[in-house]
């Protein structure tokens, strides 16, 4: 989040900045926790757990307008909710990653 | 009034701490849970008149909360918050009965605007429960009220006869308009002096005052002959659609905001949907006007200041009811609101609840406004009650009286072509 995006969320949320960076942070924290989810389900090839953690992951990711998180977890959810195989969806996993590095999430 | 007050049921941490955040920063009371079944139990010890809900949660998800929140008591009103943006999804939310759905990523500006409607229909939604409870009760209550009537009158005297003489006698002397009128006569004649030419000399400040009351004795004839003129006469009744009933309440309430201004209290109107079958109420608009007036008038004059004045239209069962709910406050002389041996007397002519004066509100205050009321309601075949009704939604402050009015119209539903 870029120190802009960062003014107009504090802005529009109403909120303190030393609050936003509580939130943030709690929010980072969520992201690296479903990630993690996120990636056991995927060693496993559990769909319903990798739906659920991309579904939580796009939802937290937009409320705090991490734009690219949000995006790539959208699209992963989209794919499995097609019925995509598990085999396909590397993309779209290196994708998320990616993402999350962005953030300064770190794979686990 | 209803209280700002919201759950929020979310299982991600921050997503609800920021809801919580940004609510309490807007002025709302805020309590959140982590699923749905956290959720329930909240709800079973406080009442919460929203719910902001996500669906997908672990325990209880979303759609299981509002099936359970179906089933209570008081049921609040339900909004959901949900990543899901397909058609289906929205619409099956829409089918369980929820209020409203907000897509995440939520945007704080449409946020709080769909609260701040869904609070404004769970005020509604509240009055309208508080209303069924008390049918019953209210039957109950009549019942004894006929048979205290009853025993009255087995003894030889009705109550209201009794009642109509002591409240004649006590209206004339209260103070205003015709009590003060014969007390400023007894003292200019015993005080006015007489000078050379023959001409009687008044004191000005005394002939000020008779001018005032004159006037005031004026408007409470005229009144008068409103009365007699509704009783003597057939009004012209014309055939109105439901929703033109309506919008004629809805443009009288707008007549009445600078008198709600007064003491800041705040006029309120449910949205009354476009029946399926058309229905045609016989009314006259003028008139009905006047009675839709006097009643949000009388309510204003009687409400705790700073309240709602909470008015729903709606037709039930080829009635078209009209019900304007206000919270009173205790009158100098120690009443609250319309107790139950009061209800079937205060449509008589000169029956006050209390003394107090209302000048503001451009009103006579001698008890012919009901009366006028009744009258009219009569000529269009109508009906209407006004009793106390007891809200006892919030557990903090205890039960709490208010005062429902509701007025009953016949209503012809139209034949389809």
């Amino acid at each position: 989040m870029t120190p802009e995006e960062k003014r107009q969320f504090i802005k529009e949320f109403g909120i303190t900045a030393e609050l936003f960076d509580e939130m943030y942070a709690e929010c980072l924290e969520e992201l690296r926790q479903r990630y993690g989810e996120f990636q056991t389900a995927l060693a496993v090839a559990d769909v319903a757990a990798l739906r659920a953690a991309a579904h939580a992951m796009k939802g937290v990711a937009g409320n705090f307008r991490l734009h690219g998180v949000q995006g790539a977890a959208a699209a992963l959810n989209e794919y499995l909710k097609a019925g995509g195989p598990l085999s396909g969806m590397g993309g779209l996993a290196e994708d998320l990653a990616a993402a999350m590095e962005a953030i300064g999430v770190e794979h686990q | 009034m209803i209280e700002k007050k919201i759950l929020v049921v979310e299982d991600s941490a921050s997503t609800r701490n920021l809801l919580a955040s940004v609510l309490k920063a807007q002025g709302f009371a805020v309590a959140t849970a982590g699923d749905g079944k956290e959720a329930l139990d909240i709800i079973s010890r406080e009442y919460f008149p929203l719910v902001l809900t996500d669906l997908e949660m672990p325990v209880m998800g979303g759609h299981e909360l509002i099936r359970n929140l179906k089933g209570l008591d008081f049921e609040p009103v339900v909004l959901v918050l949900t990543s899901h943006d397909e058609i289906e999804t929205v619409i099956d939310i829409m089918k369980e009965g929820v209020f409203d759905y907000v897509i995440k990523p939520m945007k704080a500006d449409d946020l709080i605007m769909r609260i701040n409607r869904a609070l404004t229909v769970a005020e509604f939604k509240k009055n309208q429960h508080i209303i069924e409870k008390e049918k019953t009760l209210r039957l109950e209550q009549q019942l004894e009220w006929y048979r205290w009537e009853e025993r009255q009158k087995t003894r030889g005297k009705t109550y209201s006869s009794q009642s109509l003489f002591s409240n004649l006698r006590t209206s004339f002397n209260q103070g205003a308009g015709l009590g003060m009128l014969v007390t400023l006569l007894s003292i200019i004649s015993e005080t006015a002096k007489q000078d050379d030419s023959g001409s009687w000399l008044v004191d000005d400040e005394i002939f000020q005052v008779l001018k005032k009351n004159l006037a005031m004795a004026q408007s409470v004839i005229e009144r008068f002959a409103e009365v007699e003129w509704v009783i003597t006469n057939t009004l012209p009744l014309e055939a109105l659609d439901s929703t033109e009933v309506y919008s004629l309440i809805k443009d009288t309430l707008k007549s009445c905001v600078p008198f709600a201004r007064l003491r800041n209290h705040v006029l309120m109107l449910n949205d009354y949907r476009i029946p399926p079958q058309a229905h045609v109420v016989q009314v006259n608009a003028d008139f009905l006007q006047t009675v839709i007036k006097e009643l949000v008038i009388n309510a204003l004059k009687f409400s705790e200041k700073g309240t709602n004045i909470v008015s729903m239209f709606d037709l039930k069962g080829g009635i078209a009811e009209l019900s304007i709910i206000n919270v009173p406050q205790r009158s100098n002389d120690e009443i609250l609101g319309i107790p139950t041996e009061y209800e079937n007397i205060i449509f008589e002519p000169f029956f006050r609840m209390g003394r107090d004066v209302h000048e503001e509100y451009g009103s006579h205050d001698f008890g012919l406004g009901l009366t006028l009321v009744e009258k009219i309601v009569q000529k269009h075949n109508g009906k209407i009650f006004m009793h106390n009704i007891t809200d006892h939604t919030d557990l903090k402050v205890g039960p709490q009286t208010k005062v429902i009015c509701t007025l009953q119209l016949p209503a012809e539903a139209l034949r389809r072509t």
